[in-house]
C-alpha cells in the first residue's frame, strides 16, 4: 500500500454559514441589550443576576460568539463578539456550526436543541435558564409570530404581551439594536 | 415505534443483576484492574447490615477495602463530597463501591469527579459538559429500587445554604458497573418501598412523554413500567418477596436508562424544587406530582399518555378501554395506585403535599411555602424538557392543586 | 414478565441518530481526548460517496483526518489489516471512524486491536482475550449487512474475536450515509437484525434489557424495513433500519448466537447464499414451528412482533398467532424482493443434512439437531 495516496486532510471552514451565525449573534446580542431597556421581564431577569454576570453564547470550537453582561446598575449590555480575555462565568456553546444553523434558522427551538443535546453549558444552570427565558422573549420581539411560534414553546397570549406593546417594543428594539444604544 | 429526527442514547453501564450478584464484585473489579476500593454509604445502610454482605462477598479475594465513608446524609451536600474525596486520597484508594440510595450514589459520583480530575471543591465542575474524561472505576449498588442513579449521567448535589440542587451532567458519570442484588433491597420498609418504586415509574412515564424521547428510551421505559407496576403493591405488602424485589430493581434500572437519556419534565421540576425548598424526599415528591405532570401535558401528549396504560394496567384493561379514554384512564390508574399504596402503608405514602409529614409528624410543606417552591422551580433544568412551558404562575397553579390533592383543572392550563 | 435469577448485560455504544449526526463526531472524539482519526469509508464510484460527505461534515472542528482510506476491501484478512494498521501508525492517528458495513467494519476493529494491543488480531481469536479499552471507535452505518458491526465481535481470516471492548464506542447514524445503501444490502441488514433480535429474545439468557433492545429493534423493522428495501433513499426508513440493526447487535452481543444464525452461516459456506436472506427465512420457520408445537413463544417476543395494539386485542392463546401474522406481514409487504423459500434460491434438498451437521459442529453450545433439521426443511419449503 502506498501511504502517500491517502494523505492527511485538514477539514476546512464553512465561511458563509459562520458569517450568517455571526450576524444573528450580533443582532440578538444588541437586541438583548435593547430589550433590557424596553421590556420589564427582561429587565427583571437581569436585575436578579449576580453583579459581575457575563455570558457568552456561540459555536464550538472556533466561534462566532456573542458576549452579554450585566452592568453595575443591573442593565443588560452587549459586550462584543470576542470572549477572549474576559472573565465569563457562563458559557453556552452550541456543539458545531451545523447545529447552530438549525437553531438560528429556527428549525429547532431552544428547548428542542437542549433536548437534543446540542448545547454545552459551562457554568451555573440557574443562570443559564434565565438566559434561555431572555432569549425566548427576544425572539418574540424580533421575529414575526409565524416563526417565533416555532422557536418558543408557548407564544405569549394577548394578556401577557399585548400586540401594541409587542410592536412598539419590536420597532424600538430593532432601532436600538441596529444603532447600538 | 416513534423515531425522532434526532436523538442520543447512552447507557454504557454493565448491569449485573440477580439474587446473589454481590458475589461478582471481586471478579468485576479485577477486570477493571483495581484492588483497593473505597466504600461510600450511609448510616442506614450500615445499620441494616448491608455493608456486611458486601464485605462478605469481597472476603477471600485479592481486594482490600481502602476506606469506608458512611456519613452520607439523606440529602447529600457538596461539602460531604469534598470531605469524602479527601479521605479517598488519604487512604490511597483506586476505585469506588457506592452502596445506598440516590443520595449515596450521587455523592459517590461527585467524589469520583474530584478524585479523578483533581481539585478540592466539586462546585468547580458544575454544568453540562464540564467533565470530559473517563473517571476512576466505580460500582454502584443501589439499596432502593427507585432513583436509577446507577445508570444516569447526572449527579444531583445540594447546596443547603443556597437551597438549590445542582445537577452535574456527563457521560463519564455513568458507573462502570451497576450491581443489583435482591438482598440489598429486601430490608427496605414498605413506606420507603412505595415512594421509591413510584419514583421509578415516574422516571419511565416522564421519559415517555418528554422532549428527548427516542426508541431506546421508549422501550426501556415500557419494560420498566411493566416490571414495576406488576410488583410494587405486592412487594409493599410482602417485603420479603425476593423475586418481586429483583423485578423492582430491574424496573428501576431500566427506568433510569430511559430518563437519563430522554430527560424529565414538570414532575421532576416541581419535585426537585419541593425537595430543595422543604427537604421532602425525592420519591415522595415524584409519586404525588406524577398525575399532575400527565394532566398538565395532556393537550400536547395525549397519545403517549394513553399508550402508558398498556404497561401500567396490562393488555386486558388496555384493550377494553377505547382509544379516546386511555389518557384519562392512565391518570386514574396512577391515582388509584397511589391510593392503594397509601392504604397498604397505613397512610404513610403521601398522596398530596398537605399530607407530607416528617418523622416528628410535622407538616413539611406548609401552604406559605408554595411560592418559594414555584420560584425555585424556575431555576431547575427539568423545565426545559417538559413539552409545555412552565412559568411561575403555571407552577403555582399546579402546586395549589397538588397541595389539596384535587385533580388539575385542565381549563387553567395555558396551552402553547 | 419476570426477571431471570441472574444476568449480565452491557449496551456499550452511544447512539447518535438523525439530523446532523455526523457533525457531532468531532466533539464526541474530543470527549475521549482524540482528534486524529483514521477513516475507513466504503468506496463508491462516482460522486456522492461517503468520503466527500464525511470530510464536509468535519469542517469547522479541531479534528484533523490522519488518513482517509476508501479503497476496496474485499474481506477481513491479516494482510489488509496490517497494512492499514501501518497507515494508522505512520500518521499518528488516535481513533478510528468506520463508514459502511460488513468486512470494512471487521477490518476497522482488527486495525484497532493491532494498534492498541500491538499484536496481530488473529492471535487474540476467541472470546474475552482482549482485556482493555481500545482506541475510540465510531461506526457510521451504511447498511449493517453482517450484523456484527455494532456488536462485540469482529472476524479475521475467518476467525471470530469476541470482547466487550469490540463494540463501537459511538454509532452515528445519518441519512446522508444510510441512503447510499443498495436495496439488497438493506434487505440483508434488516433480516439479520430481525433474526438476531428474535433469537436473543428466545435465548436462555433473555432478560429485561435484551427484551427492551429487541422490542425497539423489531418494532422499527416492522414499521420501516419494507419501505427501506423498496427505496433506500427514503431518509426516515433507512435511518430506522440502521437503528434497528444497531439495537439488534446489542441484543446479540448479550446472548449466544442461536440456531438460525449457525444454520445460515453453514448454508452460506456451502452455497454462497447471503446469510441475511436465509436467516430471515429460518427465523420465520422457527416461529411457525414453535407455534405449531403449541409451545408458543415468549410473551415478550409476541408483544415486540405484534405491537401493543394487536397484542392486547387478542386473547392470550391467540397472541403467538398474532406475532406470526405480523412477521408474515413484513414478508408480504416485501413481496418479490424477498425470496419465499430456500428451494427458490436453488438450494438442493440433499444439502440440508450437511448444513445441519456443519451448523451443529460450528456452535459452541449444543444445538438440538432434530429441531435444526425441522426448521431448515421448513425454510426450504418456505413454510
Amino acid at each position: 500500500m502506498n501511504y502517500d495516496s491517502y494523505p492527511e486532510i485538514k477539514p476546512g471552514r464553512k465561511t458563509i454559514k459562520r458569517i450568517y451565525i455571526a450576524v444573528m449573534l450580533f443582532i440578538v446580542g444588541r437586541a438583548i441589550q435593547a430589550a433590557g431597556r424596553m421590556d420589564k421581564t427582561v429587565r427583571k431577569e437581569f436585575q436578579n443576576l449576580k453583579d459581575d454576570f457575563v455570558f457568552a453564547l456561540g459555536v464550538h470550537p472556533h466561534g462566532p460568539w456573542m458576549v452579554v453582561g450585566r452592568d453595575t446598575k443591573g442593565r443588560a449590555r452587549y459586550l462584543g463578539w470576542n470572549p477572549e480575555g474576559k472573565k465569563i462565568p457562563l458559557k453556552m456553546s452550541i456543539k458545531n456550526v451545523e447545529s447552530a444553523i438549525l437553531v438560528f434558522t429556527f428549525q429547532e427551538s431552544t428547548s428542542v436543541a437542549f433536548a437534543r443535546n446540542r448545547f454545552v453549558v459551562d457554568g451555573d444552570l440557574i443562570d443559564a435558564l434565565a438566559v434561555v427565558r431572555v432569549l425566548d422573549l427576544v425572539e418574540v420581539y424580533l421575529l414575526p409570530k409565524l416563526i417565533a411560534a416555532l422557536a418558543v414553546k408557548r407564544y405569549p397570549k394577548w394578556s401577557e404581551l399585548s400586540p401594541v406593546r409587542k410592536h412598539i417594543g419590536r420597532v424600538a428594539i430593532y432601532t436600538r439594536a441596529l444603532l447600538g444604544f | 415505534m416513534f423515531l425522532p429526527d434526532y436523538y442520543e442514547f447512552c447507557a454504557r453501564v454493565k448491569t449485573v443483576a440477580g439474587h446473589r450478584a454481590l458475589d461478582k464484585i471481586p471478579s468485576m473489579l479485577s477486570s477493571l484492574g483495581v484492588t483497593r476500593p473505597m466504600i461510600i454509604t450511609d448510616r442506614g445502610v450500615l445499620g441494616a447490615g448491608l455493608i456486611k454482605l458486601v464485605s462478605g462477598a469481597i472476603k477471600g479475594s485479592k481486594l482490600k477495602v481502602g476506606a469506608v465513608y458512611d456519613e452520607v446524609p439523606p440529602d447529600s451536600e457538596y461539602k460531604i463530597v469534598n470531605t469524602a474525596a479527601k479521605l479517598y486520597r488519604a487512604k490511597k484508594c483506586d476505585s469506588i463501591i457506592a452502596v445506598g440510595g440516590g443520595s449515596v450514589l450521587d455523592t459517590a459520583k461527585g467524589v469520583n469527579i474530584l478524585v479523578s480530575l483533581g481539585g478540592a471543591n466539586i462546585l468547580e465542575y458544575e454544568g453540562a459538559g464540564a467533565v470530559k474524561r473517563k473517571l476512576r472505576p466505580m460500582i454502584a449498588i443501589p439499596t432502593t429500587s427507585g432513583t436509577g442513579s446507577e445508570v444516569t449521567v447526572v449527579a444531583v448535589i445540594a447546596d443547603h445554604q443556597k437551597k438549590v440542587k445542582i445537577p452535574f451532567t456527563s457521560y463519564f458519570l455513568l458507573p462502570d458497573i451497576a450491581l443489583l442484588d435482591s438482598r440489598m433491597t429486601k430490608t427496605l420498609p414498605p413506606f420507603l418501598t412505595a415512594p421509591t418504586g413510584m419514583d421509578a415509574i415516574t422516571h419511565a412515564c416522564e421519559a415517555y412523554y418528554c422532549l428527548a424521547k427516542n426508541p431506546l428510551s421508549d422501550a426501556t421505559a415500557l419494560t420498566a413500567i411493566r416490571l414495576i407496576s406488576a410488583n410494587i403493591l405486592n412487594v409493599v405488602k410482602k417485603p420479603g418477596d425476593l423475586q418481586g424485589r429483583l423485578d423492582l430493581a430491574n424496573g428501576a434500572i431500566l427506568a433510569g436508562m430511559a430518563f437519563s437519556n430522554s430527560m424529565v419534565g414538570m414532575v421532576h421540576n416541581l419535585g426537585h424544587a419541593t425537595g430543595g425548598a422543604c427537604g421532602v424526599p425525592h420519591g415522595v415528591c415524584m409519586s404525588l406530582f406524577l398525575p399532575y405532570g400527565l394532566e398538565y401535558n395532556m393537550h400536547k401528549r395525549a397519545k403517549e399518555i394513553g399508550e402508558l396504560l398498556f404497561p401500567l394496567a396490562g393488555p386486558e384493561v388496555y384493550a377494553a378501554t377505547p382509544l379516546k379514554q386511555r389518557p384519562e384512564k392512565t391518570i386514574e390508574y396512577i391515582r388509584k395506585l397511589n391510593q392503594n399504596l397509601h392504604d397498604a402503608t397505613g397512610g404513610r405514602h403521601a398522596r398530596f403535599l398537605k399530607e407530607i409529614v416528617d418523622r416528628e409528624g410535622r407538616q413539611m410543606v406548609p401552604k406559605e411555602k408554595l411560592p418559594d417552591i414555584a420560584r425555585t422551580a424556575q431555576g431547575d433544568g427539568a423545565k426545559i424538557y417538559n413539552p409545555e412551558e412552565i412559568n411561575y404562575d403555571d407552577a403555582m397553579m399546579v402546586l395549589e392543586h397538588a397541595y389539596e390533592g384535587k385533580p388539575l383543572d385542565r381549563r387553567k392550563v395555558r396551552k402553547g | 414478565m419476570q426477571s431471570p435469577k441472574y444476568y449480565e448485560f452491557l449496551g456499550r455504544p452511544k447512539m447518535i441518530s438523525g439530523k446532523r449526526a455526523l457533525e457531532q463526531i468531532p466533539l464526541e472524539l474530543e470527549g475521549y481526548g482524540a482528534g486524529r482519526p483514521l477513516i475507513l469509508a466504503q468506496s463508491k464510484a462516482g460522486s456522492g460517496g461517503p468520503a466527500g460527505t464525511i470530510i464536509r461534515a468535519l469542517y469547522d472542528s479541531n479534528l484533523v483526518i490522519g488518513a482517509l482510506y476508501d479503497g476496496a476491501i474485499a474481506g477481513s484478512t491479516s494482510g489488509i489489516v496490517s497494512e492499514l494498521a501501518g497507515l494508522y501508525m505512520a500518521r499518528k492517528c488516535d481513533s478510528i471512524i468506520a463508514i459502511g458495513g460488513g468486512a470494512l467494519v471487521d477490518v476497522a476493529k482488527c486495525v484497532n486491536i493491532e494498534v492498541t494491543v500491538k499484536k496481530p488480531p488473529l492471535q487474540l481469536a476467541g472470546e474475552g482475550r482482549i482485556t482493555r479499552e481500545l482506541k475510540p471507535m465510531v461506526l457510521v452505518p451504511v447498511a449493517l449487512v453482517s450484523g456484527n458491526e455494532a456488536a462485540n465481535r469482529t472476524f479475521i481470516d475467518g476467525m471470530a474475536v469476541i470482547s466487550d471492548f469490540l463494540s463501537p464506542d459511538i454509532v452515528a447514524i445519518d441519512h446522508r450515509m444510510t441512503k447510499i445503501a443498495e436495496s439488497d444490502a438493506m434487505l440483508f441488514a434488516g433480516m439479520i437484525a430481525l433474526a438476531h433480535a428474535v433469537e436473543a429474545s428466545i435465548s436462555a439468557t433473555a432478560n429485561p434489557m435484551i427484551d427492551a433492545y429487541a422490542y425497539a429493534s423489531i418494532r422499527l423493522l416492522c414499521g420501516h424495513l419494507p419501505a427501506a428495501v423498496k427505496k433506500p433513499s427514503n431518509k426516515k426508513s433507512s435511518v430506522a433500519v440502521a437503528n434497528a440493526a444497531s439495537f439488534a447487535a446489542t441484543a446479540f452481543s448479550n446472548a449466544p448466537a442461536g440456531m438460525t444464525h449457525y444454520l445460515a452461516e453453514a448454508l452460506a459456506d456451502g452455497t454462497g447464499i447471503n446469510p441475511g436472506i436465509s436467516m430471515g427465512l429460518l427465523v420465520r420457520s422457527l416461529l411457525k414451528a414453535r407455534m405449531a408445537d403449541k409451545k408458543g413463544v415468549r410473551e415478550e417476543l409476541c408483544l415486540a412482533l405484534a405491537g401493543p395494539e394487536l397484542f392486547s386485542s387478542r386473547q392470550e392463546s391467540a397472541r403467538t398467532q398474532a406475532a406470526v401474522d405480523a412477521l408474515e406481514g413484513i414478508f408480504n409487504e416485501l413481496g418479490g424482493l424477498m425470496p419465499g423459500s430456500l428451494k427458490e434460491l436453488g438450494v438442493a434438498q440433499d444439502r440440508l443434512k450437511e448444513t445441519v451437521r456443519a451448523a451443529v459442529k460450528a456452535s459452541p453450545s449444543k444445538l438440538p439437531e432434530k429441531e435444526c433439521m425441522d426448521i431448515l426443511s421448513r425454510a426450504w419449503e418456505g413454510k
